[in-house]
């Protein structure tokens, strides 16, 4: 076969792109075959990670280390990395600094500090100084209250809606330190904006979205928990094998 | 002050250098003339300038989002920010709206292209020849002007443009869809395989078929076959699919008759009362605000359908106080765009050990069934017709924000990509209506000095009704597919932002062709009736819409022109 320049050319984009998955293109039908048996589903909680060290740009040192432990409780580490590792933290204080405007940023601050919010009226602490079980269960109630219906939500809730001028309570905000019985409220700092936000469920749907796209689009999201789109080829019809495949990312 | 060129200097000058200008310049000076191109926007290498190709998506600052009105980012773009194509990782083939201001009467959205390829570097590659059904429906139906041309016309023009250009396709045999010079289809997944069997088996009459495309399924002329690495509008160095920079430009410089001039906006024709000839152009240098001409015996415009109508309404002169050309005072009317945004999806229920490799940048195409001619297709609500584009694919991780769940339940469940799901939507016909009108605003000019374009357009009652069809027959072909909770959508908004005209990027028709001059601006070869030596060959020269992607039209009109 004759090579034209632009099929020179073709041959070496495809080579720059297996540069970035990790080696030749074949690589990535290895990582699929090694990766059968390396999924094993458990959490593994960490105390370092490889993008500690950089300095935020809008979220303070609290909001960073509460925005931190908040998206590895979505995405936490397993036997693949998790949002921390893949700069989740980093993605979201990018997006508060450089995507977001005011309205937005605003509400995902004060949704933050909602987070924190819950958390002293339940336990007296701050978020990140309460038990993992405590964090869990504090979570457990923020996605039931976002998710009303059990399923799959409205197209309409998932957009900018403003949030209810009344805060409804959700269902399941009952116990020590309700919502439904504000007695403490108020030496929590709560304003009307991070009542308003904790009510609404819309800080946790987005901030899960964030992470999701923050650690699916990250590299390490893309190749070691799911796999980059090789290119060269279409095939409309292939296998897939459950528990052994992996979606493309 | 305009600073003059030798008189002799082209034969022939092309205003701009996207889809339609490209082919221009390229027949032009394969037949031996010499070509000025005079472009607004900026230099745009192949390959060279294309400096998010196959960039990872994590090296984009924000993991390449898509950029929108609410969003950092889009304040230079708040017009080019409301199509969904527009983000982080192909913002720089768009026009800064700040350097080509317009007015809106009504919602129109004014999508261009701002470099050497225009358009043709980001536009959708969907191409579809039009047929008898559509140069015969404005006679037929009795509305505006005939077009002065039948599909025996242009039909060798097709066949010459896809040879060169390249088109991948399924030969279908159908009448209102004629088929081309095809490249081999590309697959269809097992989600559309199953809604293709489905309707075509419950449906008779309906046909599902891979999206016919500008891009390459086999080298071709030099070219590669795609990669299939996925987001074409950040430009392909291997130029599998066609561009001007891959396919035309390429062409027109081989013959060495061919000079191009970027940063170049034109500001107006220069016309030649005496000899009632155009004899050259004004430009006004983008970077440097300096005034200058060029001279040839030829020009035309292809600056796209709103650009070319704009420079045309001003160039005035003592003959044309209206804009050249226009002693039929037609330049302007008649704005026309695909309207769509309207269709439904439903779910597909198994076929979870399927899935597929690479990125496919095409889709399926359900040509057009309503309004054939026979009484089994007529409708009473409206005239003429509409397709479908769409496609099914298995969700992704994106799913995991609009379900409950988080950790490591969520973190296994999307390990695994989600169901099938197909979705199609109506891409449809739109009726040439006097009162969809652009005009200059004399008041108000860009920073070039150029008067800005006041645009008043709005879909009609033949638009509107179509729209409740396409619907409900996208969704009773879902259903018939055996598709689950099958949903219906229209993002029409009466008065604002959604499906308003513009968004179908396919506007055309303000310099109509046509039988007679009293009536339309151009002939049956696209010049102008009242000026021999100007042609006009984009968006603008269109007498109908017709429901397909318009695209290849143009370049076979072009071709036919020259």
């Amino acid at each position: 076969m004759m090579d034209t320049p632009q099929q020179i050319s073709r041959r070496e984009a495809l080579q720059r792109v297996a540069l970035f998955l990790g080696g030749t293109l074949a690589a990535s039908t290895v990582a699929g075959a090694m990766a059968e048996n390396a999924f094993a589903w458990q959490p593994v909680p960490g105390t370092r990670y490889p993008d500690d060290t950089w300095s935020p740009r809008t979220l303070t040192a609290e909001q960073l280390a509460l925005a931190s432990a908040l998206v590895e409780h979505i995405i936490p580490r397993t036997s693949t990395p998790g949002a921390r590792d893949a700069g989740v933290p980093r993605f979201l204080d990018d997006l508060l600094t450089d995507h977001y405007r005011a309205p937005e940023r605003s509400r995902i601050l004060a949704g933050l500090q909602g987070v924190d919010v819950r958390a002293l009226r339940r336990h007296k602490k701050k978020f990140v100084a309460t038990t993992r079980a405590q964090q869990i269960a504090i979570l457990t109630d923020m996605d039931r209250e976002a998710y009303p219906a059990g399923g799959m939500i409205a197209q309409q809730a998932k957009k900018q809606e403003p949030p209810p001028r009344d805060p409804q309570v959700g269902p399941g905000s009952g116990g020590t330190g309700s919502l439904a019985q504000p007695t403490a409220a108020d030496v929590d700092g709560a304003t009307e904006e991070v009542k308003t936000e904790i009510a609404s469920g819309w800080f946790w749907r987005r901030l899960k979205e964030i992470t999701l796209v923050g650690y699916y689009t990250s590299q390490p999201g893309a190749t070691q928990e799911l796999r980059v789109n090789p290119m060269g080829i279409w095939k409309g019809d292939i296998p897939y094998r459950a528990g052994t495949d992996r979606a493309w990312a | 002050m305009f600073i003059h060129t030798k008189a002799d200097d082209y034969d022939a000058i092309v205003v701009g250098s996207g889809i339609s200008g490209g082919w221009a310049a390229k027949e032009l000076t394969e037949k031996g003339l010499r070509v000025l191109i005079v472009e607004r926007g900026r230099d745009v290498v192949h390959g060279r300038d294309y400096i998010t190709e196959h960039k990872p998506i994590w090296e984009f600052p924000l993991h390449d989002r898509r950029i929108n009105r609410e969003v950092q980012g889009s304040e230079d773009y708040p017009v080019q920010a409301r199509t969904g194509q527009f983000r982080e990782s192909n913002k720089h083939f768009f026009m800064r709206d700040t350097k080509n201001p317009y007015i809106e009467d009504k919602p129109f959205t004014w999508i261009q292209g701002d470099q050497v390829g225009g358009k043709s570097l980001i536009w959708g590659r969907q191409v579809y020849r039009w047929s008898d059904l559509d140069f015969e429906a404005n006679a037929k139906d009795g509305i505006a002007v005939d077009w002065p041309i039948r599909y025996a016309d242009i039909a060798p023009w097709y066949s010459y443009v896809e040879k060169h250009i390249g088109v991948s396709g399924e030969k279908l045999g159908l009448p209102q869809l004629p088929d081309g010079e095809f490249l081999k289809p590309m697959e269809m997944n097992a989600g559309e395989k199953f809604v293709k069997r489905g309707i075509e088996k419950n449906i008779p009459g309906r046909h599902v078929t891979i999206g016919r495309v500008a891009i390459l399924t086999e080298n071709h002329n030099g070219r590669a076959a795609c990669h299939y690495c996925g987001p074409c509008e950040r430009g392909c160095s291997t130029g599998s699919y066609f561009s001007s920079q891959s396919s035309t430009l390429p062409a027109a410089r081989k013959t060495g008759r061919l000079t191009v001039v970027p940063n170049a906006v034109v500001h107006s024709l220069i016309y030649d009362d005496a000899a009632n000839r155009v004899s050259g152009v004004r430009v006004i240098d983008a970077n440097t605000k300096e005034e200058r001409e060029y001279r040839a015996r030829i020009v035309f415009v292809n600056a796209s359908t709103l650009g070319t109508t704009r420079i045309l309404l001003n160039s005035k002169s003592a003959r044309f106080p209206n804009g050249l050309a226009n002693s039929s005072g037609v330049l302007g009317q008649n704005l026309m765009d695909h309207h769509f945004q309207v269709g439904a999806r439903g779910d597909i229920v198994g076929l979870k050990d399927h899935y597929y490799q690479g990125n496919r940048p095409n889709g399926i195409y359900i040509p057009r069934f309503r309004n054939l001619g026979d009484e089994k297709t007529k409708r009473t609500d409206y005239i003429r017709g509409y397709g479908y584009q769409g496609g099914a694919s298995r969700a992704g991780w994106g799913r995991g924000g609009s379900q409950p769940g988080f950790g490591v339940q969520l973190k296994r469940q999307l390990h695994d990509p989600g169901n099938w799901s197909m979705g199609i939507t109506g891409f449809a016909e739109c009726l040439p209506r006097a009162e969809n009108v652009v005009t200059l605003d004399e008041s108000r000019k860009d920073e070039y000095g150029i008067p800005v374009l006041r645009i008043n357009c709005t879909w009609g009652p033949n638009e509107l009704a179509m729209r409740k069809d396409i619907a409900a027959a996208a969704a009773e072909m879902l259903e018939a597919a055996g598709c689950r909770n099958v949903t219906t959508y229209d993002n029409f908004n009466p008065n604002g932002i959604g499906a308003e005209p513009g968004l179908g990027i396919h506007e055309m028709g303000t310099a109509r062709m046509g039988r007679d001059a009293k009536t339309s601006v151009l002939n049956a070869y696209n010049q102008a009736h009242d000026v021999p030596n100007l042609f006009v060959t984009d968006g603008s020269c269109m007498t109908s819409s017709s429901c397909v992607n318009p695209s290849i039209t143009y370049m076979a009109l072009t071709a036919r022109a020259c």
